[in-house]
């Protein structure tokens, strides 16, 4: 069978191919490599010489003052070294790193979250970090670090820089008129579905549940899981809702992204969402500041991990190394998350004391939420499964639309999605 | 004396054919030959033979897209291929103020089909003005789910493609439309012919070649239909998928770090071989119709 190879770059060719066919768009290629441990030596050597650093969507007011402070006290540290910053739109990322990884220019340092980072590892393109930093692990977070360890791969691949939660948003102004207050708002989903249901039931035009139903996507032994009867029995929920009318048409269509949306719009009464949704509600819905309230997460809070990864192919490894430990050292970290507010450090000593990064601020909402993500950190869990790709999620999204149809079960929605993503795993 | 210099003339076409070869031929035959691997992105992938096609057999998404792009095409083409002609033969006119009609029905061609996109989904919104003003006026008791159902949201992408397409087909008819000779109609008239029946016997004739260029390009950037879907129904081609076109499919299938490529590569084969058919069809009935009796040709 194995009689033709394709390497990454006939892969990046077809992938011109598709769009000289007009056929797609999306920075398509492939490729193959093997082993990202680098020998002792390559990692040892002269801190010396020219990296890059390339950071997601970080480069605005904000954020370029602290970035050119921490390479400016990088390279007086080193003298020889220059590290030249890149910073990615938050759109199109991953078409971008895949880009870059497929013409062998996958800058030295990289800021990579655990599923985008899983794939790089298959392919051979991230230093292993465990191999090759020996502190790894008495120095960061160890839930962080589990969050860069893969399935049947050997190794860590990142450090943890930041890590997130989100929490629940109320448009209490808004509730209030249909009774329900501060006291009463509701403590788990099943109390969630019962206020959805009593505020269609009493005429509110705007729903309170309006996101598409989440499960925590589980796998064994290399296949999925999730289709179980508890989840089943959730789905279930959203369906009855969604045919009882209580939620909006389009929320069939709707992502994360499109909760928050409709919730800045005053169109939908909750949303999760992390500590920075206050700084936004602030920008761009500043009435429905003084009329929003949080709580903390149903059951265990998500974790969110950023990390920092190495490229296994660095021209520079040792100085690479180097300042990705140095980027996500105790003290750039503090200084990073106290800019970040919400947001916890990667480091063990770091994340110890909260009061090394608390910020004051005029934004009262912001400071509850603050408190709230420090508090669910404690007990947040890092659910991501590196399996599950975008097809397999926006299939797992198409079959639920199924089911709230009524066009299928909640449970042959799960049985689907479970079938679709076990056919087609890496 | 001329020398012959054998290479000069392939020094000519050598830009020419490398950017060729390169960018347009390599690529196609490469997605050809993807099409019968498993390859993904960073990872490679081996020969598998007919296996993606034969899947492609028993995807329900597969023939569902084709279901879609294709009626989408049905729906866009008579569209698109009359009204823009009826828009051109009004403003063909020389009248006072006429050019400021015609540059307003060109507005929307030089809009960004993402940015009408979204100003058409808080348009047709179950809680946007169209149905906020159809309550308001009592035509409706609930809001019609024009972007959660697979025919609404077809309906309103073939809206927004024709509102969008308008402009630019009217300016190839009005092109087409210069070069019918006048005195066809002045003739048609003389011998007593009504309006209807000059369009139809002297206007249409004589923007035949036109009307299957039209046509033909409709067909084929329907079929190839993307982004006003995609944005509609913010990607994730409407309840259940059932709204998605080919090329989301392709998207969604080769899309990101972890696309399959080959499948992807597949799928891409045969939307070529869809649309390679009309523009088949239309070089064959191009060269069947011979010239179109235009007032030039008529001279």
């Amino acid at each position: 069978m194995n009689t033709i190879r394709t390497t990454r770059r006939t892969a990046l060719a077809g992938g011109a191919g598709i769009a000289a066919l007009g056929l797609a768009g999306c920075g398509m290629s492939g490729g193959g490599r093997s082993g990202s441990s680098a020998p002792a030596e390559a990692v040892e050597g002269e801190i010396t010489g020219e990296i890059t650093f390339q950071s997601w969507s970080l480069k605005n007011e904000k954020f370029t003052p602290y970035f050119e402070g921490v390479i400016a006290a990088f390279q007086d540290q080193n003298p020889g070294v220059t590290v030249t910053w890149m910073d990615q739109p938050g759109e199109g990322y991953q078409d971008k790193v895949l880009a870059q990884a497929n013409s062998d220019s996958l800058p030295d340092v990289v800021n990579l979250p655990p599923d985008m980072a899983f794939p790089l590892v298959q392919g051979g393109f991230l230093l292993d970090l465990a191999a090759a930093d020996p502190e790894l692990e008495d120095v960061y977070v160890p839930g962080g670090i589990d969050a860069y360890r893969f399935p049947e791969i050997d190794g860590a691949y990142g450090y943890p820089w930041y890590l997130g939660t989100d929490m629940n948003w109320w448009n209490l102004a808004a509730l209030s008129e249909h009774g329900v207050d501060e006291a009463s708002l509701p403590t788990t989903m099943d109390e969630m579905f019962e206020t959805a249901r009593m505020l269609h039931e009493a005429g509110s035009p705007d729903p309170l549940i309006s996101n598409m139903p989440e499960v925590t996507i589980t796998s064994e032994n290399g296949e999925f899981t999730f289709n179980t009867p508890e989840n089943a029995a959730y789905i279930q929920k959203y369906v009855d809702l969604f045919q009882l009318g209580a939620m909006p048409p389009e929320v069939l269509n709707n992502d994360y992204a499109g909760n928050t949306a409709l919730f800045k719009q005053g169109k939908a009464l909750w949303t999760t969402a992390t500590s920075s949704f206050a700084s936004e509600l602030q920008a761009e819905a500043p009435s429905l500041l003084e009329g929003t309230t949080l709580s903390p997460r149903f059951g265990e809070p998500p974790l969110f991990v950023q990390g920092i990864s190495v490229a296994a192919g660095s021209k520079n490894l040792p100085t690479a190394l180097a300042f990705a430990r140095f980027l996500t050292n105790d003290e750039n970290q503090i200084a990073f998350v106290t800019l970040a507010q919400g947001f916890l450090p990667g480091t063990i000593a770091a994340a110890a004391d909260p009061s090394q990064f608390a910020e004051e601020t005029d934004n009262a909402l912001q400071t509850q939420a603050v408190e709230i993500a420090a508090e669910s950190m404690k007990t947040a869990v890092d659910t991501t499964n590196v399996l599950w790709t975008a097809d397999m999620k926006t299939n797992f999204t198409q079959q639920t639309a199924k089911a709230m149809q009524g066009e299928i079960t909640a449970q042959e929605a799960l049985d689907n999605a479970v079938q679709y993503g076990n056919d087609n795993l890496l | 004396m001329r020398t012959y210099t054998p290479y000069v003339p392939w020094l000519l076409v050598g830009p020419a054919l490398l950017w060729v070869i390169v960018f347009a031929l390599w690529p196609f035959l490469n997605t050809i030959i993807l099409s019968f691997t498993d390859t993904r992105p960073l990872t490679g992938g081996v020969f598998i033979g007919l296996d993606n096609y034969a899947a492609l057999l028993h995807d329900g998404r597969f023939w569902n897209a084709i279901v879609t792009s294709l009626v989408y095409a049905v729906a866009c083409v008579p569209l698109l291929t009359f009204l823009p002609l009826l828009l051109a033969l009004l403003v063909e006119k020389q009248i006072p103020g006429i050019s400021a009609f015609r540059t307003t029905f060109y507005f929307p061609v030089i809009a960004s089909v993402v940015v009408v996109g979204l100003i058409w989904t808080w348009l047709f919104d179950s809680r946007g003005v169209i149905n906020e003003s159809l309550e308001f006026i009592g035509l409706i008791d609930q809001p019609i789910p024009f972007l959660a159902s697979r025919w609404g949201i077809m309906a309103t992408a073939v809206l927004l493609t024709v509102w969008k397409g308008l402009g630019y087909y009217m300016v190839v008819y009005l092109a087409a439309l210069g070069n019918v000779g006048r005195e066809l109609h002045e003739a048609a008239a003389m011998d007593g012919a009504s309006a209807a029946r000059r369009f139809a016997s002297v206007t249409v004739p004589g923007v035949r070649g036109a009307m299957f260029l039209v046509s033909a390009l409709i067909t084929v950037s329907a079929i190839r239909v993307f982004t006003e879907l995609y944005v509609l129904t913010n990607g994730t081609g409407g309840p259940g998928g059932d709204a998605m076109s080919i090329v989301m499919l392709v998207q969604q299938v080769g899309g990101g770090l972890q696309g399959r490529l080959g499948y992807s590569s597949a799928i891409s084969v045969v939307l070529f071989l869809l649309t390679i058919g009309p523009l088949l069809l239309v070089a064959y009935l191009n060269r069947q119709g011979g010239d179109a009796p235009s007032g030039k040709a008529a001279r």
